[in-house]
């Protein structure tokens, strides 16, 4: 048989390669969308119902804010620590256990400690908050916009090649973004001090989640992407549990009670628990399909496949949630992930995932 | 004993290979006594670490040919951008 036919059979094999990494994109986007609505239905469980941790929140103040941050980032602590163990658990059964110390001795993994950091305590945290103050259902369309950012990093990090396709796509992105917050809200919903405050705290989830992106792509090209996710999870849990939650509370307490410990504790017995235990299943699952797909179909085509979340996060949202979604809430996270799509998808490149000059 | 991650390892031995084309058949046997015993260890795990490290542009895949299983097979080179990426490998090496 000649080099002609071993190439075809190759190029087959290299599409269904590339193909694998358009869905694990795909399966990246939806299962994050269902964790982030598991996330919020968590509020709806003891303890964060408990009467202990009620504050008012028809006037502006600081308790409330407080108490809410407490809820964020007690669930951010759990959702990455449940993360972390089921991917160790994925990781041992796949008789990958021994990459882990492997991995942490290279500086790649180093790398992927560092976009740990900003993915989890920055990423996660401003994630969490915007599910808090403002629900999944706008929080996740708003996090979602976070491509453009990482497509604008990567073309000059990675010195990958964006047609204008892609580029049309991030701009459909952000618009759709824009869309949803400026958006009237439905039926008995207002927009004040709290609903902005947490449209900010969400942005801050694009710039944790797009350094990230890139940090921990650049990492594995080294590694194998399930460990370079393991090592995410678990450093983000760790780095909760000795910095972020006792800095937050010593600097929160300064005005008001921030209980994250208390609710921690409290949420162990109750029917809290499984919740966020399920919903780190999601999350670590979708970050499993995510850093492949990273690995597999190039930073930009990833991402953009990944945030076709923010579409099933406003679709489980009014499936599951009291949430009443209006029009330009629909129109806006179809927006942007009709932009996501936009910007992944191009037959002629599928070959050669990442445009390397 | 290994010492690096597979991944990390399969390009460096592209890289010690100094432009000649490896098979993925040499890998593997390269690999076998480092790695063998491990779940993670199969050729077709091989296959999947190669086809991504090609992917993203770090080695190139050259010379189709069939191996004597019958199947098609390619040889790797390293790139500009795998050699600059073997700078992260621990200075023992």
């Amino acid at each position: 048989m000649s080099d002609n036919s071993a190439q075809a059979v190759l190029d087959q094999r290299q599409l269904k390669h590339s193909k694998k990494g358009i869905f694990a994109g795909i399966m990246s986007g939806v299962l994050w969308g269902a964790s982030g609505t598991v996330l919020g239905l968590a509020l709806n469980f003891a303890p964060f119902t408990s009467e202990a941790y009620a504050t008012d929140a028809s006037t502006f103040n600081w308790s409330y804010i407080c108490m809410m941050v407490a809820f964020s980032l007690c669930g951010a602590l759990m959702h990455d620590t449940f993360a972390a163990i089921w991917v160790a658990v994925h990781n041992i059964r796949a008789g990958k256990f021994k990459e882990y110390g492997r991995s942490l001795r290279t500086k790649p993994g180093k790398m992927v400690c560092l976009g740990a950091l900003l993915g989890g305590p920055v990423g996660m945290s401003g994630y969490l908050l915007g599910i808090t103050f403002v629900s999944s259902s706008y929080a996740l369309p708003i996090t979602a916009s976070y491509p453009a950012l990482a497509a604008i990093l990567a073309t000059f990090i990675f010195r990958e090649r964006n047609p204008a396709r892609v580029w049309v796509g991030v701009v459909l992105c952000i618009l759709g973004s824009f869309l949803v917050y400026y958006a009237p809200l439905g039926e008995g919903q207002e927009k004040d001090i709290y609903f902005a405050i947490g449209m900010i705290l969400s942005t801050l989830a694009c710039i944790g989640w797009a350094s990230e992106g890139l940090l921990s792509t650049y990492g594995m090209d080294m590694l194998d992407p399930d460990i370079a996710l393991g090592i995410r999870e678990a450093v983000s849990a760790i780095a909760y549990f000795i910095f972020i939650l006792p800095l937050v509370t010593l600097y929160m307490s300064k005005f008001g009670p921030t209980p994250i410990w208390e609710l921690f504790t409290d949420a162990m017995g109750t029917s809290a628990f499984p919740v966020y235990a399920f919903a780190g299943f999601l999350g670590g699952f979708s970050y499993i399909y995510w850093y492949r797909a990273l690995n597999m179909a190039g930073v930009a085509r990833a991402m953009a496949l990944n945030v076709t979340y923010a579409f099933w996060g406003v679709l489980l949202g009014a499936l599951l949630t009291s949430l009443e979604p209006t029009i330009y809430l629909f129109i806006g996270a179809a927006s942007i992930a009709f932009g996501a799509i936009l910007v992944s998808i191009n037959p002629r490149e599928l070959f050669r995932l990442r445009d390397v000059k | 004993m290994a010492v690096l991650p597979l991944r990390f390892r399969i390009l460096h031995l592209i890289n010690q290979a100094e432009g000649r084309p490896v098979k993925a058949n040499e890998l593997y046997k390269e690999l076998y006594d480092e790695y063998a015993g491990e779940g993670q260890f199969s050729f077709e795990f091989m296959e999947d670490h190669l086809m991504s490290i090609k992917a993203v542009g770090l080695i190139e895949a050259v010379e189709p040919y069939f191996d004597e299983f019958g199947e098609a097979r390619y040889q790797y080179v390293i790139t500009e951008t795998g050699k600059d990426r073997t700078k992260y490998l621990p200075k023992i090496l």
